[in-house]
C-alpha cells in the first residue's frame, strides 16, 4: 500500500519536473542569455519556484505569487460549482438513462449530451447572458460580485468571502456573489455533465447485467433500492477515474467561460498577460494551471483506489 | 419527475434574490469606462479615459471653467491679479482646503502656497526631485511650451502664489483651468522623498478633490470614497467605482441589466439602442475635436495645393457622417469646432466671417456643453440620420467632380496616381472607425483615378510613422485640451508640430505662425478671434488640411442620476452627482 502511494507521487513529482523543464526551455528560448549555460539556469529556475518566486509581473511591477493567490480560488470555485452542477444533474440523468435503455428517455437524454458537448462554451455563454441576463434581467451579465460591495479577499473564494465580512449586507452580497457564480457554473458545467451522464450509464448498464442484481431483484426488494444501495454503488467506481481526467477539460473551458463572462480568475489573468506580454505572468499561469490539472487528476486516482476495495486489485497487480 | 422540479427551485429563488441592498445602491454610482488609467497624476497623462478617472474626482485645480462662458472661473484660488504687462500673475488661495486622509498619508495642514509651487516646480525644473519620477514625460505642459513660458512659481506667503513668465500668453489661466494643472500636496511629496518611494505620488494619489481612492485593482475596477472634508458642497454621493470593461458591448449589456449606471463613449451603432430604453438617458457635449485628412504637403504630387483642392473637392463628408458616425456628430466645414465659434458670435457677432466655402454654417447650442447635463433624448431626429438625395446637391457634387478633374489635369495628373492612406486600428474620440472612413474615401476617389490603399496602424506604429514622415496621407485629427483655437491650431498646423508628429500634413508657414503669436500676446478677445480667423483663412487658402467631423463625446446614464457634468475639454466630473 506504501509502496503503491510512494510510485504514485514518484510519478506526480517527475510529471512536474518535466512540466518546469517545458516551461523553463520555452523561457530559454525566448529571453537567452549567454552568461549562464541551461543547466545552471534550469537549477535557478527550480531554486526560485522552491522559494516561491515567481518571478515579478512586467505590467503591474508586484510579484506574479500575489496575483497567483487572488486569482486562483477564483477559478477553483468556477470549477467546484461546476462539477458539483455536473454531478447533480449527470448522474440523475445517467441513471435514468440507464433504466430506460433505448427508450425514449435514454435517447434524448444521450441526444442532449452529443448537443452539449459539441455546443462551443462562447456562443452557448453569449447566449444565456442575452436571454438571462439582457431579457429577463434574472441575472448579471459578468463579474464575481457586484462592485456595490467592499468585500475583503480572506479565502478569494466569494460565496465564502461575503459570509465572512462583518458588514450589513453580509446576505445580499452572499445572494449576489451566488447570482454571479449561477451562469458561468452552468456553461463551465455542461461539457462535464454530458460526460458524468455518459459514465454513470455505461457503468450503470455494466453492474446491472450482474448477478447479484438479478439475485436481489428475483428476492423481491424493490427496484428502486436495488439500484440506489447496490448498482449506484457499484457503478461510480467504474465511472470516477474517468471523471477525474476531465478535470483538463474543464480547465480549458473555465478559461473560455471567465473571458466570456469577465470571472476574475486565473484563465482570464493568463489571456490578458499574454495580450501585455507579461512573461513572468504567463510562465506561472501557465505552470499553476498544468499543476492543478496533475495534481488534481492524481489525487482523484488514488482516493478512488483508496476508498474503493474493488479498485485495490491494482495496487497489487502494479507491485508484481 | 419531480426530481426536475426540486432542481429548479433553487434557480428561481436566486433569480427572485434579486434586491441590492437599498441604501447601499443609493449611496453608490457605477461607472462602466473602457480603460484602466495609465497614472493616477494628470500631469503625466494625454488619455481622455485617465482623465475621467482622475482629473476631476482626486483634484482640484487653481481655476475651473466657468460651465456657461467657459472663461476660467475661481476654484482653489479665490481671486487673482495680472500685472499690465501680463508677465506676473498673482493668486489668491482659498484656506481651510483640506487633502485626503489615506492609509498612505495623513496631511498635518490644509492646503497653502506651498502645495501650489510644489505642483508646478516638478513640470519644467530639471533639478527637481519629481521631474524625471515616472517617465519625465507632460505631454500638455511641453505642448504648450510651459517651461519656455514660466520663468518660476514664486510663494509670497502661506496664501498668495505668484507666476512669472517670460513672455505673455493669453491662455494662461486656460493652462491652470485645464485637467491637466492638478494641485499635488507638497507634504506628501517630502513623505514619499524621505521614504524613498517617489514614484508612489503618481500611483498612490493624494489630492483635495471631491473623492478619495480605496482601492485599484488594475483591469477591474477603480473604487473611490467620498471625502469628508471636501471644501465644496457635493452630491450625496458616497461611494463612486469605476468599473473597468474594455469592450463596449459588455459596457452597454451591464447598462441594460442595471450593473452599470452611467457608461463612457457608448459606440455610434449603439446610440439607438440606448435611446430607445425607458430608463436611459443619452446626453452628449458637442465636439471640441475635429478629424482630418491630412495630405503630406513636403511629399509630390500632394506638394502642388491643385491636387489637394482637388481631392478636398470631391470628397463627400456627408456620406462619411452617416456611415461611420451614424449622423451623431457635425460636418466640419473648418478646423474649429462650433463651441470656438460661438465664442467668437458672442464677442462680436459682425467679426465672424465664414472662412469656408458654404457660408451656412450655424452651430448648434447643444445643452450638454452647459452643465449639469440634460437629457436630449431626442436630439437627432430621424430625417437628419436617413437624407434623400437632394437633385440640387447632386448637381453641386458633380460640378465640383468635373472641377477637381480640371485641377488634376491643369497639374498633369488626368491619369490619376497611386497613394496609400494611413489611419489608426482602433477608434478615436474624433473618428470611431477610421478603416470605414479610408473605404468611403477609397470609393469617393476612384472617379479621379486615384487609387487608395488602406494601411490601419497601431497607435504607437502610427505615431513613428508621421515622426518619419514618410507617408502619402492620413486620417488624423485632434481633441481641444482646452477653449482655446490655438489648442488645436499650433497642435495640428505649426511648423514645430511636424516635429511633434501631430502636424500630419507637415504644411509649414511663418505667416501663419506669426497670426498665431500675435493673437497669444493679445488680450482682447476679439483682436484674437480676427487673428485666428485670419490664420485659419492661410490654411485655408493653400488646403494644409482638409476638415472631416466634428465627433461628439456621449454619456448614457439612468435617469435616476442627477447633476454629472461631461466637460467638452477632457473629463467627466461626479462631483455634484446624486442618485433620486
Amino acid at each position: 500500500m506504501l509502496l503503491y502511494l510512494l510510485r504514485r507521487l514518484g510519478l506526480l513529482i517527475s510529471t512536474l519536473l518535466m512540466l518546469t523543464l517545458i516551461a523553463f526551455s520555452l523561457e530559454f528560448q525566448l529571453l537567452s542569455q549567454p552568461t549562464q549555460s541551461f543547466i545552471q539556469g534550469y537549477s535557478q529556475f527550480l531554486q526560485q519556484l522552491l522559494a516561491g518566486d515567481f518571478g515579478v509581473s512586467s505590467v503591474s511591477g508586484l510579484p506574479v505569487l500575489g496575483a497567483l493567490g487572488q486569482y486562483f480560488p477564483a477559478t477553483l470555485e468556477l470549477c467546484l460549482a461546476a462539477f458539483i452542477i455536473s454531478l447533480l444533474v449527470g448522474v440523475p440523468a445517467g441513471t435514468w438513462a440507464a433504466l430506460h435503455l433505448n427508450r425514449w428517455p435514454d435517447t434524448t437524454i444521450l441526444t442532449g449530451t452529443l448537443i452539449g458537448y459539441s455546443v462551443p462554451v462562447f456562443w452557448l455563454g453569449l447566449l444565456l447572458v442575452m436571454f438571462f441576463s439582457l431579457n429577463l434581467g434574472w441575472l448579471p451579465v459578468s463579474g464575481q460580485l457586484s462592485l456595490l460591495y467592499e468585500i475583503k479577499q480572506v479565502t478569494g473564494i466569494m460565496t465564502i468571502d461575503t459570509l465572512l465580512t462583518d458588514a450589513s449586507y453580509r446576505w445580499p452580497a452572499f445572494f449576489d456573489a451566488l447570482r454571479h457564480l449561477v451562469l458561468p457554473a452552468l456553461v463551465l458545467a455542461i461539457v462535464p455533465t454530458t460526460e458524468v451522464i455518459r459514465q454513470i450509464r455505461s457503468a450503470l448498464l455494466e453492474v446491472l447485467k450482474q448477478n447479484y442484481i438479478r439475485a436481489a431483484l428475483t428476492k423481491g426488494i424493490s427496484e428502486n433500492y436495488v439500484i440506489l444501495r447496490h448498482g449506484l454503488r457499484n457503478a461510480f467506481p467504474m465511472a470516477i477515474p474517468t471523471l477525474g481526467l476531465q478535470f483538463g477539460t474543464v480547465l480549458t473551458s473555465a478559461i473560455m467561460t471567465e473571458i466570456v463572462f469577465d470571472w476574475p480568475g486565473l484563465g482570464r489573468w493568463l489571456i490578458t498577460s499574454i495580450a501585455l506580454q507579461d512573461y513572468a505572468a504567463i510562465k506561472a499561469g501557465t505552470l499553476a494551471i498544468a499543476t492543478f490539472t496533475i495534481v488534481a487528476s492524481a489525487a482523484v486516482e488514488v482516493l478512488s483506489t483508496l476508498i474503493y476495495p474493488a479498485r485495490r486489485r491494482a495496487i497489487y497487480a502494479s507491485q508484481r | 419527475m419531480r426530481l426536475w422540479l426540486w432542481a429548479l427551485l433553487p434557480a428561481l429563488l436566486l433569480a427572485g434574490c434579486n434586491d441590492k441592498d437599498p441604501q447601499l445602491a443609493q449611496n453608490s454610482l457605477l461607472y462602466c469606462t473602457p480603460s484602466s488609467p495609465s497614472s493616477f497624476n494628470p500631469q503625466l497623462v494625454i488619455s481622455t479615459e485617465t482623465l475621467d478617472a482622475t482629473a476631476h474626482q482626486l483634484y482640484d485645480r487653481l481655476l475651473t471653467l466657468d460651465p456657461l462662458s467657459q472663461q476660467p472661473s475661481p476654484a482653489l484660488a479665490t481671486d487673482w491679479q495680472r500685472s499690465d504687462d501680463g508677465l506676473r500673475y498673482r493668486f489668491s488661495l482659498r484656506s481651510n482646503v483640506a487633502f485626503h486622509h489615506t492609509p498612505w498619508f495623513s496631511p498635518s495642514r490644509p492646503f497653502n502656497a506651498q502645495d501650489v509651487a510644489f505642483s508646478f516646480t516638478r513640470l519644467a525644473d530639471k533639478q527637481h526631485p519629481y521631474h524625471q519620477v515616472s517617465g519625465g514625460r507632460y505631454p500638455f505642459f511641453s505642448a504648450v511650451n510651459w517651461a519656455q513660458l514660466v520663468k518660476q512659481v514664486e510663494v509670497i506667503n502661506e496664501h498668495e502664489v505668484e507666476f512669472v513668465l517670460n513672455h505673455a500668453n493669453a491662455d494662461f489661466l486656460h493652462y491652470l483651468a485645464s485637467d491637466y494643472a492638478v494641485i499635488l500636496s507638497a507634504e506628501y511629496g517630502a513623505q514619499l522623498l524621505a521614504a524613498s518611494t517617489p514614484q508612489l505620488l503618481d500611483q498612490q494619489p493624494v489630492g483635495t478633490g471631491p473623492f478619495l481612492l480605496n482601492l485599484y485593482r488594475p483591469d477591474e475596477f477603480i473604487r473611490y470614497h467620498r471625502h469628508p472634508d471636501y471644501w465644496q458642497t457635493g452630491g450625496s454621493l458616497q461611494h463612486l467605482v469605476l468599473d473597468i470593461t474594455p469592450k463596449s458591448s459588455k459596457r452597454l449589456a451591464k447598462m441594460l441589466s442595471g450593473e452599470c449606471d452611467a457608461m463612457a463613449n457608448p459606440a455610434a451603432s449603439q446610440l439607438e439602442v440606448i435611446q430607445k430604453h425607458p430608463d436611459i438617458a443619452l446626453s452628449y457635449a458637442a465636439g471640441s475635436n475635429v478629424a482630418v485628412l491630412a495630405l503630406n504637403t513636403q511629399k509630390p504630387p500632394f506638394n502642388d495645393p491643385r491636387v489637394r483642392n482637388a481631392i478636398r473637392l470631391v470628397l463627400n463628408k456627408n456620406d462619411i457622417l452617416q456611415a461611420v458616425y451614424f449622423g451623431r456628430a457635425s460636418l466640419a466645414e473648418s478646423l474649429l469646432p462650433a463651441p470656438f465659434w460661438q465664442q467668437a458670435e458672442l464677442a462680436h457677432p459682425s467679426t465672424f466671417i465664414s472662412s469656408t466655402t458654404h457660408p451656412a454654417i450655424s452651430p448648434t447650442i447643444s445643452p450638454a456643453t452647459n452643465s449639469p447635463l440634460m437629457p436630449t433624448k431626442n436630439a437627432v431626429s430621424r430625417d437628419q440620420l436617413a437624407p434623400f438625395p437632394d437633385p440640387e446637391q447632386e448637381q453641386e457634387q458633380e460640378q465640383q467632380l468635373v472641377e477637381a478633374k480640371n485641377l488634376l489635369a491643369q497639374a498633369g495628373l488626368s491619369g490619376g496616381f497611386k497613394m496609400t492612406l494611413l489611419m489608426p486600428a482602433g477608434a478615436r474620440a474624433y473618428n470611431p472607425d477610421g478603416l470605414k472612413t479610408g473605404q468611403l474615401l477609397q470609393q469617393q476617389l476612384a472617379p479621379l483615378g486615384i487609387k487608395l490603399t488602406l494601411r490601419p496602424l497601431d497607435e504607437q506604429v502610427l505615431r513613428n510613422s508621421l515622426l518619419a514622415g514618410q507617408q502619402d496621407a492620413v486620417l488624423t485629427g485632434w481633441s481641444a485640451d482646452m477653449p482655446s483655437p490655438d489648442n488645436i491650431l499650433r497642435n495640428l498646423l505649426s511648423c514645430q508640430a511636424i516635429s511633434a508628429g501631430t502636424n500630419a500634413s507637415r504644411w509649414c508657414n511663418p505667416a501663419f505662425e506669426v497670426e498665431l503669436n500675435l493673437a497669444l500676446t493679445e488680450p482682447d478677445r476679439l483682436r484674437r478671434h480676427a487673428y485666428y480667423q485670419a490664420a485659419q483663412y492661410l490654411a485655408q487658402l493653400d488646403v494644409a488640411l482638409i476638415p472631416l467631423i466634428h465627433s461628439r463625446r456621449h454619456l448614457a446614464y439612468r435617469y435616476s442620476i442627477a447633476g454629472l457634468q461631461l466637460l467638452p475639454y477632457g473629463g467627466i466630473n461626479f462631483q455634484l452627482a446624486e442618485k433620486e
